[in-house]
């Protein structure tokens, strides 16, 4: 009879493998997007297949003369998620801060997805104004989850001042190129070990997510893979079962990579043909 | 007197002494039903507390927002 050799368990999201962001403990390490569904149906559709419990959200101006658009926030508000508002749009670290606190005010949560970029045709990070946002949000007591580039120099400064999560690109915002730099992003997280870090923006289909999490990421988040794939929910689906099974592989330790051939099975007993 | 004061981007005229509260009421929002927005004037933000106590003057610029669809 076949015994195992190593009875230690492996945790999974449903005994204790928790993603804990500033006071959040999170079952599902999969952020997801609200934003370019084809309808509101199949959003919430997705939202639920992705298992996600933090979804992100941009904060915009009222429109004065249609209430209609209210209900919006109803009924992200009747899912069992929160809510992650972010400073999408912001090229400032005054925007930036501006826009935190006017999401602070209205969803009277701590947390915010900071993103202050630098231009229209690449969305990149602006890397000065993000460190002066980030360093004056934290000093007013935000939950800062900051949006940065794969730039492990960056990425060590927004933790080391405090952020609760750093969140490098895989590649730019909506372009679904998926990881264009895998060094940085496994030098990243040596460099940083004690702060979670999330893969944000460029995710085009599963196996880059799963890619992510076996180069020890925390989490994925991500919009654009989703709601704009030929059919969302399913993408959604398969984005939860590729967070979690890069998260098992990491945890389980890969084999490392050889040159040549190594045979599974033993030489030994094998039979000998006549010739 | 009139003046005018920006909100959400459109110039708009109102009664010298007009409150912040006033011009959100006239907008159909109140304190009740305000959960979910919130409101700067001039960059600085005015909690839904102090609404009725801020007074608007010529050339303010008022934001009101909300959560929207957003990754």
């Amino acid at each position: 009879m076949m015994q195992a050799d190593n009875k230690t368990t492996v945790k999974t999201e449903e005994c204790g493998d928790w993603l804990r962001i500033g006071e959040m403990k999170l079952k599902s390490r999969l952020l997801l997007g609200t934003s370019g569904y084809p309808n509101p149906q199949v959003m919430l559709e997705s939202l639920a297949a992705s298992g996600t419990q933090l979804v992100t959200v941009a904060i915009r101006r009222v429109n004065l003369s249609d209430h209609s658009e209210e209900s919006f926030l109803e009924l992200l508000q009747s899912l069992p998620v929160q809510l992650l508002p972010n400073t999408a749009g912001c090229y400032t670290a005054k925007e930036a801060v501006l826009v935190a606190e006017m999401a602070r005010e209205a969803l009277e949560t701590n947390l915010i997805k900071l993103e202050v970029i630098g231009d229209d045709e690449t969305l990149l990070p602006d890397v000065e104004q993000l460190l002066k946002a980030a360093s004056d949000l934290i000093r007013s007591g935000f939950t800062v989850m900051a949006y940065s580039n794969d730039d492990p120099i960056t990425c060590r400064k927004l933790a080391d001042m405090g952020c609760a999560a750093v969140m490098p690109l895989a590649s730019p915002i909506g372009s679904g190129m998926g990881i264009v730099n895998p060094y940085n992003l496994q030098l990243i997280r040596e460099l940083i070990p004690g702060t979670p870090l999330i893969v944000d923006a460029g995710i085009g289909t599963a196996s880059d997510g799963a890619k992510a999490m076996e180069l020890g990421y925390d989490g994925i988040l991500l919009n654009t893979a989703v709601s704009k794939a030929k059919h969302p929910v399913q993408m959604a689906s398969a984005m939860r079962h590729a967070v979690m099974g890069g998260r098992l592989a990491w945890m389980a330790g890969r084999i490392p990579k050889r040159f040549y051939a190594q045979a599974s099975s033993s030489m030994e007993g094998r039979v000998q043909v006549l010739t | 007197m009139m003046i005018q004061i920006t909100v959400n981007g459109t110039g708009e005229q109102y009664t010298s002494g007009v409150t912040l509260l006033d011009i959100l009421q006239s907008r159909a929002i109140s304190v009740e039903s305000a959960k979910g927005v919130a409101v700067a004037v001039n960059d600085r933000i005015v909690r839904r507390g102090d609404w009725n106590s801020v007074q608007i003057n010529d050339g303010s610029n008022i934001e009101i927002v909300t959560a929207r669809q957003g990754g």
